[in-house]
């Protein structure tokens, strides 16, 4: 019987058996990997894929024409920048010129009774002590007799005063 | 099936251009949209993507000229737009790549279109925190079972160089695995 002999002539690439444990090692993890994502799509996504599509790919853009000509573009910017840093210039100058005695009582009235100030009575006695609520200088026509009746009756409970001890 | 070629041919035709492109899409529409969805996670932006990639491969199927073929060279529109749109979102949201990743695979956790278990979704974690190009290299070859060869048509990349990042993304997801979950 003739025994086989190894062919001389066979060849492995280059680095083939010192790599060969390392792919080895990667099969392996690479067995372990899910085989699947567990993504989904909606429902009739991929039927309803091909006219959404086809109308954007085929959907012809109306011609714009331009408003003003590229040469003059470079005016109009410069017009608009300059008028916006003209504008916000005056605007600031009108703010910083503006104190609390130009405000008229009517719109800090309605300021409040919009809700945009939201203080309350602690609010109040934190920010003032004893001695500046004592010297606070009422008007007259603000807290007449007739105005503190009227308060008194719209905001007072009768139950206020039977719990008060 | 319609022939490539002659897909091609009647591509490049006005009169035939919108009956070959309704083939296409209807051809490659599903293998696109996975390629994406890998990439990107999430249905709208997949959704987004691959409506972007057919859009381009419509204006430029005039000047394709056949140096590649034409599911190589949609590939590799696709895998390119992929990567632009996650750019793009990471410069809008002023974050880097990896937040980007990290952020789409996080959000899988609550997704109606993911219905993957607790080792799936750390699957994708894993893959979501490779650089761009491994994880390209890798669900290319890992799920859609392309060879180095197309692999390296798709991506111009060489082969000895795609195997090396495919097997260093093999590493970082078994590593990545293996710490947060020792079960697997």
């Amino acid at each position: 019987m003739k025994k086989e002999t190894i062919n001389p002539k066979f060849k492995t690439p280059e680095g083939y058996f010192e790599n060969f444990e390392e792919s080895i090692f990667l099969r392996i993890a690479e067995e372990k990997f899910p085989k699947q994502t567990g993504f989904t799509v909606p429902k009739n996504y991929f039927e309803s894929f091909d006219d959404r599509i086809l109308n954007r790919a085929t959907h012809k853009k109306p011609k714009v024409l331009p408003l003003f000509k590229k040469q003059y573009l470079g005016y109009v910017a410069a017009i608009a920048a300059c008028t916006v840093l003209l504008i916000s210039i005056f605007n600031k100058q009108e703010i910083s010129s503006a104190d609390f005695n130009s405000i008229d009582s009517a719109s800090i009235s309605s300021y409040i009774e919009d809700g945009n100030l939201d203080v309350d009575i602690e609010d109040v006695m934190a920010i003032l002590d004893t001695d500046e609520l004592g010297s606070l200088d009422f008007q007259d026509e603000i807290f007449s007799q007739e105005n503190l009746e009227e308060y008194l009756i719209q905001r007072i409970d009768d139950n206020d005063f039977i719990n008060e001890e | 099936m319609v022939e490539e070629k002659e897909l091609v041919n009647a591509l490049q035709q006005e009169e035939a251009r919108e009956a070959a492109f309704r083939e296409l899409v209807s051809q490659y529409k599903e293998r696109l949209y996975w390629q994406i969805r890998r990439m990107v996670l999430d249905h709208d932006d997949a959704d987004d993507v691959l409506q972007n990639t057919f859009i381009k491969i419509y204006r430029n199927i005039g000047s394709f000229k056949g140096e590649s073929k034409l599911h190589t060279w949609m590939y590799r529109i696709a895998a390119n737009e992929s990567i632009t749109f996650l750019n793009k979102k990471a410069r809008q949201k002023n974050i880097s790549w990896e937040q980007v990743k990290d952020g789409a695979a996080k959000k899988l956790e609550s997704d109606v279109y993911f219905e993957g278990d607790k080792i799936q979704l750390l699957f994708q974690k894993a893959i979501a925190s490779l650089p761009e190009k491994q994880q390209l290299i890798f669900t290319m070859k890992y799920f859609d079972d392309h060879t180095y060869e197309e692999l390296s048509e798709i991506l111009e990349t060489s082969v000895g160089g795609l195997k090396s990042s495919y097997h260093i993304a093999v590493k970082k997801i078994t590593e990545f695995i293996k710490t947060h979950n020792e079960t697997l």
